[in-house]
């Protein structure tokens, strides 16, 4: 492991790749910190400049944007109240109240320096890591993998809280979408309704960039008079001096809130579909509730700008993790990321990291060093983001348009593409204004054609469907995935908690099952400790409906309460 | 909501259609899975969510009385990605005789020129920056990535 990582600190630090990577941070942090254009649409409009770039250096540019589309939604989150991305949200409760009590170079200064550390320790995390799962991931067999995607797809669609319903159709769309044109084992082809142009099916690059610009853009500037502002307030001055030590100390000092949000991050990075969206505001109300001083919080607490910006880039690494072992991209910026690395000729895999070392380990290295770069680039950024606010939005989305079709008409150098943006763009915003998540169309997109090979691997091996649930792998993610719909119907039923109990308790044991039957000692070990947890659960909420029946008084059902009782 | 059920509706119709043109695929006889199984449970799977998705529109729309679409700005809302999308389409379409760059230029400053103010300076500023934004993006492309990118051809 360490000759590749030399081997890849070498790859990535020869002059001409470093620049480049500092050219993609810088390009990340501009785009990102514009609001409303996310860490997706930086990577969707650099990627084109890194066509005609070699693997190592084309992909350290790309992940070199990633990180810097990530940080650069700090910026906007602190000085004008808006986050750059959706990572960025909680940010805003304390960064905007420190710039607005005229420490702007404190606040930027402790976001700026969190998001670093929490990144570096991701890294750390994801060399370590990466080639365990790796070999987990070896383990998991097609029925898993088939399974996998699926849990991918429930998780994401639950996430749509309330348009649950809406978001697993989305999945479903996404995946039918992905099986147009030929079939990937046999050739056949399918859905195309005569039509040749169909056969190659949608490259999804011009489909994830037709989706997400129409339809952020016009989210963006729903009417003229919107789309003829700029997104600055007017009401900040701006400076641009920025206090490092100040704030390499503070987060020293909060040295557990930095160590635990990074952890938050992290986690949250490897469940899929639980992107930065969510780890940001998770850290922050952990940091608020274990913080000795929470009324400070939205107020401009240190701990509050520190915990959001910890956790959002280490989620990133969690991404990455799951993404370079297993293949399987967590979210959205690591669907587009992917397809990012395959343009570059590399497929990440459970055999990956085995099998291409050098690769990998220059992936993990760039994460690194874009995290120091981004540090570098931040000041500059400040710079361009100060004037680029005063720009009005429908001038920034016209241009924007244009790239979009000039990056997508490269991909296959074909107007086809660009079609297939236009016609993908239309849906998306259809999507958008209809009340459908975008985000499970994309991942379904992306994971539709993994589930399908593995579905006929898994069937062509046996054509035994009680595989699906004696295998554990299979059985794991299949119990979770049953779990992540289950648990938003019971809330929308608003069932009684010794019901949900009931109901969720099989499915918890049957995922506990399958951790038993895998090798080791931690996962059927942890797998006792879950199972007697959900006893124990069980037992208490039967205990608590209990002692509820036994309490009751039927004498209250005739003397309702009066004004006084009220009162009293 | 009624337009739950509506979009339901229409999705489920939609299912059909799909599941239609699946049965007309022909499969190799030494396939072990073929290639109409996969398409046909997740559409399968759609008409199902679809069908949960009438059920709960109509469900809520007992619930709830409508209130009816507000009319006014509906002409507003709809302008911007009106143009939006027109200009990307007549882009599209003119590319194969204007070329990349010419098109690109009529699409940027078109956009700008709909969405923006109508003055003489505005229009005089909305060609600059089109001009600017387009030929040195396509600059960097063609030459500096040597991309080829479609000409000019009438």
């Amino acid at each position: 492991m360490i000759e590749e990582l030399i081997t890849a600190f070498a790859q990535m630090l020869a002059p001409w790749t470093l620049f480049l990577m500092a050219a993609g941070v810088l390009g990340g942090l501009f785009v990102g910190a514009i609001p409303g254009f996310s860490a997706t649409m930086a990577i969707v409009i650099i990627l084109p400049l890194t066509y005609s770039l070699g693997t190592y250096t084309g992909i350290g540019v790309m992940i070199a944007v990633t990180i810097g589309g990530l940080s650069g939604g700090l910026l906007s989150a602190m000085l004008i109240g808006i986050p750059g991305t959706p990572a960025s949200v909680a940010t805003t409760f304390d960064g905007l109240p420190m710039v607005r009590a005229g420490h702007q170079g404190r606040a930027l200064g402790l976001g700026i320096w969190a998001s670093c550390i929490g990144g570096l320790l991701s890294g750390v995390a994801l060399i370590v890591l990466a080639p365990y799962l790796g070999r987990i991931g070896l383990e998991i067999g097609p029925w898993g993998y088939f399974m996998m995607v699926m849990f991918a797809l429930t998780i994401t669609a639950s996430l749509s809280g309330d348009a649950m319903i809406k978001g697993m159709l989305a999945a479903a769309f996404g995946v039918l979408a992905a099986s147009v044109g030929e079939e990937q084992v046999n050739g056949v082809s399918r859905l195309t309704y005569g039509n040749d142009a169909l056969l190659s099916g949608f490259d999804f690059l011009p489909v994830l960039i037709g989706v997400f610009a129409f339809s952020q853009l016009l989210n963006d500037m729903p009417t003229r008079q919107i789309a003829r502002r700029s997104l600055s307030t007017g009401q900040t001055e701006v400076s641009t001096r920025i206090p490092h030590l100040w704030a390499i100390k503070e987060l020293f000092r909060r040295w557990k809130t930095t160590l635990k949000s990074s952890a938050i991050g992290l986690f949250v990075g490897i469940i899929p579909a639980a992107g930065a969206s969510i780890s940001n505001i998770l850290a922050y109300d952990h940091a608020k509730r274990t913080s000795k001083n929470p009324e400070e919080f939205g107020k401009g607490a240190v701990e509050g700008i520190i915990a959001p910006e910890a956790a959002n880039n280490a989620t990133q690494g969690g991404s990455l993790l799951v993404l370079m072992a297993l293949g399987i991209p967590g979210d959205a910026v690591a669907a587009v990321l992917l397809a990012a690395l395959i343009i570059h000729d590399v497929a990440p895999g459970p055999t990956f990291i085995a099998n291409h070392a050098d690769v990998a380990y220059a992936i993990f290295v760039a994460f690194i060093l874009a995290h120091l770069l981004m540090v570098v680039f931040q000041v500059v950024a400040l710079r361009f983001f100060v004037r680029i606010v005063r720009i009005p939005i429908y001038i920034l989305a016209s241009i924007v348009l244009f790239y979009c079709a000039l990056g997508v008409f490269a991909v296959n150098n074909g107007m086809y593409d660009v079609w297939v943006m236009i016609a993908f763009g239309i849906a998306g915003y259809l999507m958008s204004v209809l009340g459908y998540p975008i985000a499970p169309f994309v991942l379904g997109i992306v994971l539709g054609d993994i589930a399908e090979v593995n579905l006929i691997r898994a069937l062509s091996v046996s054509d035994d469907y009680w595989m699906f649930l004696s295998r554990p792998w299979s059985l794991l993610f299949l119990s979770l995935a049953i779990m992540s719909i289950l648990l938003v119907v019971l809330r929308q039923l608003k069932t009684s908690p010794l019901t949900a109990t009931l109901l969720t308790a099989p499915f918890i044991l049957a995922a506990s099952w399958a951790l038993f039957q895998m090798p080791g000692l931690v996962r059927p070990g942890l797998s006792i400790v879950i199972a007697i947890i959900i006893v124990v659960q069980v037992y208490l909420a039967i205990r608590r409906r209990h002692k509820a029946a036994t309490t009751w008084d039927p004498a209250s059902l005739h003397t309702p309460p009066t004004k006084v009782d009220k009162k009293k | 909501m009624r337009r739950d059920a509506i979009l339901g509706a229409v999705t489920a119709v939609l299912c059909v259609a799909l599941f239609f043109e699946t049965s007309k695929v022909r499969n190799f006889d030494f396939a072990a899975v073929g290639a109409d199984v996969w398409p046909k449970i997740t559409i399968g799977l759609i008409l199902l969510l679809s069908v949960v998705q009438i059920l709960l529109g109509l469900r809520q729309t007992r619930a709830e009385p409508q209130e009816p679409e507000a009319g006014a700005g509906l002409l507003e809302r709809s302008f911007v990605p009106l143009a939006v999308f027109s200009a990307v389409i007549l882009f599209a379409l003119a590319v194969p005789y204007f070329g990349f760059a010419i098109s690109g230029v009529l699409m940027v400053f078109g956009l700008l020129t709909t969405i923006g103010p109508k003055t003489g300076k505005a229009i005089l500023g909305n060609a600059a920056i089109s001009l600017v934004a387009v030929l040195a993006m396509t600059f960097i492309f063609t030459q500096v990535m040597g991309i080829l990118l479609p000409q000019w051809r009438l």
